[in-house]
């Protein structure tokens, strides 16, 4: 093995967003500890980094790094764009909550930046190695992202639950590579994809079992019923700003990782039965989901049991694997940052001991009292619900359009008829907010700056999108079709 | 030469050793141990496969394994400690404030 290759010129402008994010996130902790009066700016600073590195982002060149196993392309470009936007809201929310809490630190806003970095090697990966390295970065991050309430212990809760599901996960994730690798000789997609145009995959049992094991170990760190267990409990506990994050950024970063491996899997596809289980994981997240949201309470279930329901929509997508599916979930992505990172945003002022469940007598009358905050929650629950002229609707219609278009019209029923139902609970906490009258104990503080600015940048991207959707859909159609070279 | 399949039936051995491991025990160091068991196990898989190749691309991938196995049991033992700072042990049964 010659290793000179593998390093080509320009790989430092190629990593440059990467970079400035790990040196970031090093620079916030020193700040932090040389200086702990200037706490208070730590978030204004993340947020100037993260914005840098967006400008950054728009300017590097596209191309293969490190011998065939980095891509860069205008649909990296855009995943790393979500990502970024999903770490830009959190931010935002995080500064004002941590202060609130009295839990600020720059380790925070550090570990939000390296889990960005783990998410951006998972949407450029070309080889199992670099998609796994990445999950497992981002993996850490969470595990201490969601335990960094130290003195509660229902956060510390949360994070065991996390790190032995997650953990678990990983073996199952390692265990089907190792598989993969032995049925093809190699973890690089490029590769993989040529053995499986040249071999026939339905001789070959181990791979099934490999399919298998990779599914439920991606399964779990999608949050895709069954194996959707933990998501409740976690999103729970976890600090609101780091749940919105955490519902949001890895799912979209596991879906193009896995359109990757689909797409490299596409010769073999029709003559095994591999798809069947996805649209079963399809269908039965959906169908949970949408249902147990119904009977929640508690804020912040009842959107990771929505967050289950519409991973299921985002692998409807999957299914039918084509450059428009990739563009819907591309899309997807974002509108569904905007509007989930918004809505924990605004259960995440709600602020009161965060061991108590945040339910929805705490938002009653929130309309009232806080217009702002009872409107952008009005705004990202119609969203999430999939009414038009809300971005939620044309990201939905286009994942159903596509089903439809090839062929797969019960899935994109399922989808529709459970979507219908899902407005009885979004609708419900809208109803909360106008229709109630809230109590004296009801919890709630004025919104900072930052925090109305996310809120702010949450309405203005929902509403935008969906009474304008053309540009984004066009850059998304045309940066689609790179993901497949 | 030792035959692959050997190699190979000993890891899925000690995968599945994992497992049940990790679904029946209650102390959570020992779960996570099984959980090692597991990655172990794929790392066995990785060399054994690596060697019929010849080739070093097994290879590399267990030493990345390794580093993930060890960054994840930094991470997770301080939440364990933690864990036992509050409530005095480690038992994850006792870790059951939510459920819906």
């Amino acid at each position: 093995m010659n290793l000179t290759p593998l390093v080509e010129a320009g790989w430092i402008n190629a990593l440059m967003p990467e970079l400035l994010l790990c040196v970031g996130g090093m620079l916030l902790i020193l700040i932090d500890a040389f200086a702990p009066k200037s706490r208070s700016v730590l978030s204004a600073i993340a947020v100037i980094i993260l914005v840098a590195t967006v400008w950054v982002e728009r300017a590097i060149p596209g191309g293969l790094f490190f011998g065939g196993t980095y891509q860069i392309s205008e649909i990296t470009q855009l995943f790393d764009m979500t990502f970024l936007l999903a770490a830009i809201l959190a931010t935002l929310f995080a500064g004002d909550y941590l202060q609130r809490e009295g839990i600020d630190g720059g380790e925070f806003y550090a570990l939000l930046m390296w889990g960005t970095v783990g998410l951006m090697m998972m949407a450029k990966g070309l080889d199992l190695l670099i998609v796994i390295l990445g999950l497992e970065l981002v993996s850490i991050c969470i595990f201490v992202l969601v335990g960094y309430h130290r003195r509660l212990v229902i956060a510390n809760e949360a994070s065991l639950k996390y790190f032995l599901m997650g953990a678990f996960a990983t073996g199952f994730i390692l265990y089907g590579t190792a598989l993969f690798y032995g049925a093809t000789q190699s973890t690089n997609l490029t590769a993989m994809a040529q053995w499986f145009a040249t071999n026939d995959a339905a001789a070959n049992p181990m791979l099934t079992v490999a399919f298998v094991l990779l599914m439920a170990g991606l399964g779990f760190k999608l949050a895709l019923a069954p194996f959707h267990g933990w998501a409740p409990d976690v999103y729970q506990g976890a600090p609101s700003p780091v749940a919105g994050w955490l519902s949001v950024a890895p799912k979209a970063a596991t879906l193009i990782a896995l359109a990757r491996i689909f797409y490299a899997m596409s010769p073999a596809l029709p003559h095994v039965q591999w798809m069947k289980m996805v649209t079963a994981l399809s269908v039965l997240s959906m169908i949970v989901g949408n249902a147990v949201a119904i009977v929640q309470r508690d804020l912040k279930r009842m959107l990771a049991y929505s967050g289950i329901a519409h991973v299921g929509y985002m692998m409807i997508a999957m299914i039918t694997l084509r450059d428009d599916s990739v563009a819907a979930i591309a899309i997807y992505t974002i509108v569904y940052a905007l509007m989930n990172i918004g809505a924990f945003g605004v259960v995440s002022l709600l602020s009161k001991n965060q061991n108590d469940p945040q339910t929805l007598d705490d938002i009653a009358g929130l309309f009232w009292r806080r217009p702002f905050q009872g409107f952008a929650m009005t705004i990202c629950m119609f969203s999430l619900s999939g009414l038009p002229p809300t971005a939620g609707f044309m990201s939905k219609f286009y994942i159903f359009k596509n089903a439809i278009e090839s062929g797969h019209t019960a899935i994109a029923l399922t989808g529709i008829i459970t979507s219908i139902v899902s407005v009885y609970y979004y609708l419900r906490v809208v109803y909360f907010m106008f229709m109630k009258d809230a109590t004296e104990a009801t919890p709630g503080t004025d919104s900072g700056v930052f925090a109305t600015g996310a809120m702010a940048i949450s309405i203005l991207g929902i509403i935008g999108i969906g009474l304008f959707p053309g540009p984004l859909f066009r850059i998304a159609g045309q940066a689609a079709s790179e993901i497949f070279r | 030469m030792i035959p692959t399949h050997y190699f190979l039936i000993l890891s899925a051995v000690l995968f599945s050793i994992g497992v049940c491991g990790v679904l029946t025990r209650k102390n959570g160091i020992t779960i996570f141990m099984s959980i090692e068991l597991m990655v172990n196990a794929v790392n066995l898989t990785f060399l054994a496969y690596a060697r019929q190749f010849h080739q070093l691309h097994g290879l590399i991938f267990v030493f990345f394994v390794m580093a993930i196995a060890a960054a994840e049991a930094a991470v997770g033992l301080a939440i364990f400690i933690s864990l036992f700072h509050h409530k005095e042990t480690i038992d994850v049964d006792e870790a059951n404030l939510m459920h819906w």
